[in-house]
């Protein structure tokens, strides 16, 4: 598949606030990024297991290392493993591509050695289970026999979502999960404490960091959804427009499949 | 420091590439390394599999070895991982040995498929819970919501549909028919959203593949602090 004309002006256009904020940033502009509240969740989340003395449970969805909802549940998963090393509790993962799971290992074991905590860290803890339905069946029993006190679902997920949630919900654990899959949102929403929609799963790494430059492409993002709008009122006039008219041709609309 | 320098540079050269691959045209000759790429991925894959086998059968070897509670479960995991393994060898070897085939058809078609389809199952009396919590009248939004999902559901069903039966199937009180309330539900406000989350979705996309595309995110992969 490549790219038509309109595409690559489209990405042109969305592509260049990001770029343009990412300098601004650096030049050390102050950019204010909007709260986002299931992402503030998660050292709540963390704050209660620790409490309580149990791990949490970390599931970074059912897509492979090829695709982006996953490259970033890893990076949520290597914030969340170094706070839990920061307050000597374990984080459990359970994988279900095999692709994944090395670099998750991988991940979990850097961020326990970082904090200087890597006596804690425990090649079990990070486990591959295949298969849609034996990974949902064997990360519930796990939720189960470890009594974790707080979930984590990052990433894409199919109809394993709400067996997740579900099993998390029974053990009392304190849900946070984020994914831009339409068909999920809803489960995660009646399941879980916190849910994370859409972009703002794209933006977790950024929020997370507070860097000024990862926030600038946050701030990107922002104006990008803004052209989208602008675009979408053009084409509901244009659209209302030429059945009133009754136009024959709508430019607005060849323009954009061409 | 040199790692940090050598993936930012084969990251960058691999998303100029991707990049370039599906700007310009065909007959540009991108296209045609694309093939080459396949391969490499699969290399990969199997060594990942074979350290996930490791992982599995030492993590479920020392349960059984220490006689943890639940040890039998460990067995019968161990058990299970290696006996597929040897079958799927075996049917390559031995695709026409008629045990061979009978054996692995009787562990797949009636051992995992149905027990694929007992946690599938599993979900409806899930969907049943959750939906009760979401849908108890706590709120406005949760009114709202269960409001719709009568409708929806009603909608969808035929005795549902038979309620509104008495309305005109044309003009405007056929509007207020059920199914026609679901249908509008379905492709107007559900629609709207479902695209909203999208388009968020498809920018979002985009900005995280340029953060990593120029090594701007961090995290392990880049050795810095998140």
């Amino acid at each position: 598949m490549h790219a038509s004309y309109t595409v690559l002006i489209l990405i042109i256009a969305f592509t260049a606030p990001i770029i343009y904020f990412i300098v601004t940033a650096r030049r050390g502009k102050e950019l204010y990024i909007r709260p986002i509240a299931g992402l503030e969740a998660i050292d709540e989340a963390i704050g209660r297991a620790t409490e309580m003395g149990r791990p949490v449970f970390f599931s970074p969805g059912l897509a492979g290392l090829t695709q982006i909802e996953t490259l970033c549940a890893l990076i949520v998963l290597n914030h969340i493993a170094k706070l839990c090393a920061k307050y000597d509790i374990r984080v459990v993962t359970t994988i279900p591509q095999y692709l994944v799971y090395p670099v998750a290992e991988e991940m979990v074991r850097e961020a326990y050695v970082e904090q200087g905590k890597g006596d804690l860290f425990s090649e079990d803890d990070v486990i591959l289970i295949l298969g849609q339905f034996p990974y949902a069946a064997g990360s519930v029993g796990i939720m189960h026999r470890e009594k974790v006190a707080a979930c984590f679902y990052f990433g894409y997920f199919y109809a394993e979502s709400l067996l997740l949630a579900e099993g998390g919900s029974q053990v009392g654990a304190i849900q946070v999960a984020g994914t831009n899959s339409t068909t999920q949102i809803p489960f995660f929403i009646t399941a879980c404490d916190y849910t994370i929609i859409g972009e703002e799963l794209f933006a977790t790494s950024a929020y997370l960091s507070r860097e000024p430059v990862m926030l600038g492409s946050l701030r990107g993002q922002d104006v990008g959804k803004m052209i989208i709008m602008f675009l979408i009122l053009v084409g509901t006039l244009m659209a209302s427009i030429q059945v009133l008219a009754q136009w024959e041709y709508n430019w607005f609309r060849e323009l954009l499949f061409k | 420091m040199w790692r940090r320098i050598f993936i930012s540079i084969l990251t960058f050269v691999a998303g100029l590439y991707f990049f370039f691959e599906y700007v310009m045209p065909r007959e540009s000759g991108l296209t045609d390394i694309m093939p080459e790429i396949g391969p490499r991925v699969i290399i990969i894959g199997v060594t990942a599999i074979f350290l996930g086998m490791i992982n599995l059968t030492r993590m479920h070897l020392h349960k059984v070895v220490r006689r943890r509670p639940g040890w039998y479960n460990s067995l019968a995991c161990i058990i299970a991982i290696y006996v597929m393994f040897l079958l799927t060898v075996l049917q390559y070897f031995f695709p026409k040995t008629a045990w061979v085939i009978h054996t692995y058809d009787t562990f797949f078609q009636y051992v995992r498929i149905p027990l694929d389809a007992t946690i599938f199952s599993l979900l409806a009396y899930y969907i049943a819970s959750a939906a009760y919590r979401a849908f108890r009248i706590k709120s406005v939004e949760a009114t709202v919501m269960l409001a719709v999902a009568l409708f929806v559901m009603l909608g969808q069903i035929p005795m549902g549909q038979a309620i509104t039966r008495w309305l005109p199937e044309t003009g405007y009180l056929s509007w207020f028919r059920l199914e026609n309330i679901k249908l509008w539900i379905m492709d107007v406000p559900n629609s709207a959203a479902t695209r909203g989350i999208l388009f968020g979705g498809m920018i979002g996309t985009l900005a995280m593949s340029l953060r990593l595309w120029l090594s701007l995110e961090r995290g392990s992969f880049f050795d810095a602090e998140v």
